[in-house]
C-alpha cells in the first residue's frame, strides 16, 4: 500500500472559520465559540485513496490583516492551500488575491482551492458568486467552494478537490 | 576539588541541563539521514510525544510538523542557511490543554557540512497565551467595529430610502393637492359662466397642464347631424382636426363616442399606413399616443374628450383618475349649459311671439281707431327713451314698451259709433269713453304675462293734480310709466296734422307742455321731457 503524505496549508483573514473547517474536517465538530489561533496547529487527516492512503498535513495558520501575519516559513513546502474568504465580510474575499500571491511565490508549483466559507449566514451575506468568480479569475481559476463549518456543507467536497489538484499536480 | 578536575565537556553538559530546566528547553541530535541519534533526557517534560521522540526514528515520523520541510533541513546540513525556526507550533494535550512550541533547528556543526543537526524544542506555552489573550481582544474588537460598520451603513441605507419615500409621498400629496384646484377651478369655470366655450376652454387648459399632454379637444355631438364637432382645440400645430369631419362611430374620437368607453391608441406610429382617411389628421399632428373619453351625461353621449402626445406616455392610475373626472365635469359643463341655453332660447321665443302678438293687436287697434300714421310706435319709442332717461330697468322697459303699444286697448270696449264719430260727443258719450282705461284692466289684468304692463293702459289718462279719469289718482299715486306716457302721449298727438286742424309747431307744443307742468303732467316729468327734446326732436325728424 502506498501512503503518501502532503503538508496543505489554510490562508485567510482572522475569523474567516480556518479553525473552524479544520475542525469539521479533522474532528467532524463545530464551535461557535471563537479563538483567535496565535502561531499554528497542525492536524493530521487520513484520506483513503484508489492507490492507497494520502496523509493529509493540515497546517491551520494565524490569519493575517494587521495583528496576525502568515509567516512565510508556515508555507513553505506546502503543496497546496485553501484560500478562505467570509462570505460576510467583504474585506476578506480582498485579502484572498494576496494570500494566494503570496504562497504562489513560495512554492510555485502549489495548487490552490478557494472557499467562500459561513454560507449558512444567508441573512448576512454579501459577497456574491460573481464576486468570487472575479477575484478568482486573477488565478485562472473557475471553479469554488461555497462551505459552511457550521453545517458541515461542502467542506469535505472542499479538502478532497484539493487532495486531487495535488494528485494530478495540475 | 579544583576547577581543573571539571572538564570542559563536563561544564557543557551541566550547562546545557540547567538551561534546559531554566528555560523549559529540550533537544535532539539529528544524522544527516535525518534520523534520530540521540534525545535530552528532558524531553518528556517538553514533547507530549516523547515516546515516539527516540533514536533511530526518521525526524519527521516523530514530529510530523516538518514533514514538507526537508528541503530546508537538508539546507541547514549543507550550512547553506544558518537554521530553521518553527514558532508557536499548537499542541493539544492529552488534557485538553494547548500548549505552544518553538521548534528551532541549527547545524550540528557550523564549520562542517552534514555532521548532523542539532534541533531544540522550546516551550512557550506562557508568552503564546499571553500573546493569545491580546490577539483575541484586538481580534474580537476589529470584529465589533465591522460589524458596526455594517449595521451604520445598513441604517443609513434605510434612512436614505425611507426619505426617498417620504419625497415621494409628498410629491405625490402636491400633485393631487394641485389637481385638485385644478378641478375646483373648473367647477367654477362651470359655475361661473354660461359660456360652453369659455367653460370648456378652461377645462382642456387645466387638464393640458395636469395632465401633460401636447394636445386636447373637446369635442360635442351634434345629434342630428350625428357628427362630432371640435369646439375647443389646445395644442393643436396644424388646422387638420378643425377641418375633418368626425362621424360617429368612425375614426379614433367618433369610435369612442359610439362604443361609450375610453379608447387607448398606444402608438399611432407603429402602423400608420393601416390608420383610415378620417385619422390622417393625427398623422399630421405627428401623435403617437391617443385616449378617446366618451363624454356622458344623463346617459347620453355629449362629446368627446380627446388626449393626443407626440412622445410616448406613462400613465399610472392617478393620471387615469385625474382624467376620467375631467371628462366627468366636461360632461357635466356641456349638459348644464346646454340645459342652460335650451330654457333661454325657449323664454326667448316665447317673449318673441308675446311681442308679436302685442305688436299685431296695436296694429289692429290703429287701423280702427284711425289713429294717425305710427302714432302708436312713435310714442312708443319716445316713452322707451324717456324711460330709460328716468332710470327704469330694462326689464321694467320691457313692460313700458308692452304698455305702450296697448294704451288704447280698451278703445276695443267702446262702439264704434261713438269711438269714431265725426261729430262733437255727448256728455253721456264722454262717459262711455271715458271707460276705456278700465276696459283696458279689465282685458288685461287676467293675462299674467301682460299684468305688469297695465300702467300704463289703465292711468295714461290721470292727471297731476288728480282730476284725470278713470280713478282721479294724483301726484306719485300714478305710476311713473303713465306719467312719462302721459306728456308724449299729448306731445305728439299735438305735433300730428288732425282732420279739424294742422298739427302746432313744436315751439307751441313745448309751451303748451310747460304751461300744465304740475297740473295735467308731473313737473318732474315735463322737466325731463325739455331736457330731452332736443334728442326727442331730432330722432323724430330722422
Ligand atoms: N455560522 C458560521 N460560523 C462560522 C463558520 N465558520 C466559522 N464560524 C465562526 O466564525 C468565527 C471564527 O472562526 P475561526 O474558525 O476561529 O476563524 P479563523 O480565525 O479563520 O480560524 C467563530 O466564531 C466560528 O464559530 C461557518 O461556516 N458558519
Ligand atoms: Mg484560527
Amino acid at each position: 500500500m502506498t501512503t503518501i503524505q502532503k503538508k496543505i496549508c489554510l490562508l485567510g483573514d482572522f475569523g474567516v472559520g480556518k479553525t473552524s473547517l479544520v475542525h469539521r474536517f479533522v474532528e467532524g465538530r463545530f464551535d461557535d465559540k471563537y479563538l483567535s489561533t496565535v502561531g499554528v496547529k497542525i492536524s493530521r487527516k487520513v484520506l483513503k485513496r484508489s492507490y492507497g492512503e494520502m496523509n493529509l498535513l493540515v497546517w491551520d495558520l494565524a490569519g493575517g490583516s494587521g495583528f496576525e501575519s502568515a509567516s512565510n516559513t508556515y508555507m513553505q513546502g506546502g503543496a497546496g492551500a485553501l484560500i478562505i474568504c467570509d462570505l460576510t465580510r467583504y474585506e476578506t474575499l480582498t485579502a484572498c488575491e494576496n494570500y494566494a500571491r503570496q504562497i504562489r511565490i513560495l512554492n510555485p508549483g502549489v495548487q490552490l482551492v478557494f472557499l467562500g466559507n459561513k454560507v449558512d449566514m444567508t441573512k448576512e451575506r454579501v459577497v456574491s458568486v460573481s464576486d468570487m468568480l472575479a477575484a478568482l479569475s486573477v488565478f485562472g481559476e473557475r471553479t469554488f467552494f461555497l462551505t459552511s463549518a457550521k453545517t458541515g456543507e461542502r467542506v469535505e467536497d472542499a479538502f478532497n478537490h484539493l487532495a486531487e489538484k495535488i494528485e494530478k499536480g495540475v | 576539588m579544583d576547577g581543573q578536575a571539571f572538564t570542559s565537556q563536563k561544564f557543557a553538559a551541566r550547562l546545557a541541563q540547567v538551561t534546559s530546566e531554566i528555560y523549559d528547553l529540550a533537544y535532539a541530535q539529528v544524522d544527516s539521514s535525518l534520523s534520530i541519534v540521540r534525545v535530552s533526557p528532558n524531553i518528556s517534560a517538553v514533547l507530549d510525544n516523547a515516546d515516539r521522540v527516540v533514536a533511530g526514528v526518521p525526524l519527521t515520523d516523530a514530529l510530523n510538523e516538518f514533514i514538507g520541510s526537508e528541503k530546508m533541513l537538508y539546507s541547514i546540513l549543507k550550512n547553506e542557511q544558518p537554521s530553521f525556526k518553527l514558532e508557536r507550533i499548537n499542541r493539544a494535550q492529552p488534557d485538553g490543554s494547548l500548549r505552544y512550541l518553538t521548534f528551532h533547528v541549527l547545524p550540528l556543526d557550523p564549520d562542517q557540512s552534514d555532521a548532523g543537526l542539532l534541533v531544540i524544542f522550546e516551550d512557550v506555552t506562557r508568552f503564546g497565551f499571553f500573546e493569545q489573550n491580546l490577539l483575541q481582544k484586538r481580534n474580537e474588537l476589529s470584529l465589533v467595529r465591522g460589524a458596526l460598520a455594517h449595521a451604520n451603513a445598513e441604517l443609513d441605507k434605510r434612512v436614505e430610502q425611507r426619505t426617498a419615500e417620504l419625497v415621494k409621498a409628498k410629491q405625490q400629496i402636491e400633485l393631487q393637492l394641485f389637481r385638485l384646484q385644478a378641478l375646483r377651478e373648473n367647477d367654477h369655470a362651470i359655475l361661473g359662466t354660461t359660456d360652453l366655450h369659455v367653460a370648456l376652454r378652461t377645462i382642456a387648459q387645466q387638464a393640458k397642464i395636469q395632465l401633460r399632454v401636447d394636445l386636447i379637444s373637446i369635442l360635442l355631438f351634434n345629434s342630428p347631424l350625428l357628427i362630432l364637432e371640435t369646439i375647443v382645440a389646445i395644442g393643436t400645430q396644424t388646422v387638420a382636426l378643425h377641418t375633418t369631419q368626425i362621424r360617429l362611430g368612425e375614426t379614433l374620437i367618433g369610435r369612442a363616442a359610439l362604443e361609450r368607453r375610453m379608447l387607448v391608441f398606444p402608438d399611432l406610429t407603429a402602423n400608420v399606413a393601416a390608420l383610415p382617411q378620417a385619422d390622417k389628421w393625427a398623422q399630421i399632428e405627428n401623435l403617437q399616443v391617443c385616449y378617446s373619453v366618451p363624454l356622458i351625461a344623463k346617459g347620453n353621449i355629449v362629446g368627446v374628450l380627446f388626449l393626443g402626445n407626440r412622445l410616448e406616455l406613462q400613465p399610472d392610475q392617478e393620471w387615469l383618475d385625474f382624467l376620467e373626472t375631467i371628462a366627468g365635469q366636461a360632461a357635466m359643463a356641456i349638459d348644464s349649459i346646454k340645459v342652460f341655453e335650451d330654457l333661454q332660447r325657449s323664454n326667448y321665443e316665447l317673449a318673441l311671439a308675446y311681442n308679436r302678438t302685442i305688436e299685431g293687436w296695436s296694429h289692429a287697434l290703429d287701423l280702427r281707431d284711425k289713429e294717425t300714421k305710427d302714432h302708436t310706435s312713435r310714442v312708443t319709442e319716445t316713452t322707451i327713451m324717456l324711460a330709460r332717461m328716468a332710470g327704469m330697468t330694462e326689464a321694467e322697459i320691457m313692460h313700458v314698451k308692452r304698455g305702450a303699444l296697448l294704451h288704447d286697448i280698451g278703445k276695443m270696449g267702446i262702439p264704434d259709433v261713438i269711438l269714431l264719430k265725426d261729430d262733437y260727443l255727448t256728455s253721456e258719450e264722454w262717459d262711455i269713453m271715458h271707460k276705456h282705461p278700465i276696459y283696458a284692466y279689465e282685458m288685461l289684468f287676467p293675462i299674467e304675462y301682460l299684468r305688469p304692463a297695465l300702467d300704463i293702459p289703465y292711468c295714461h289718462h290721470e292727471r297731476w293734480d288728480g282730476t284725470g279719469y278713470p280713478r282721479g289718482l294724483k301726484g306719485e299715486e300714478i305710476p311713473l310709466a303713465a306719467r312719462l306716457f302721459a306728456v308724449v302721449d299729448v306731445w305728439d298727438a299735438l305735433c300730428s296734422d288732425r282732420p279739424y286742424r294742422k298739427g302746432w309747431s313744436a315751439e307751441k307744443v313745448l309751451d303748451y307742455i310747460r304751461s300744465q307742468s304740475g297740473t295735467h303732467f308731473d313737473p318732474q316729468v315735463v322737466e325731463l321731457f325739455l331736457n330731452a327734446v332736443t334728442e326727442v326732436i331730432n330722432n323724430f325728424e330722422d
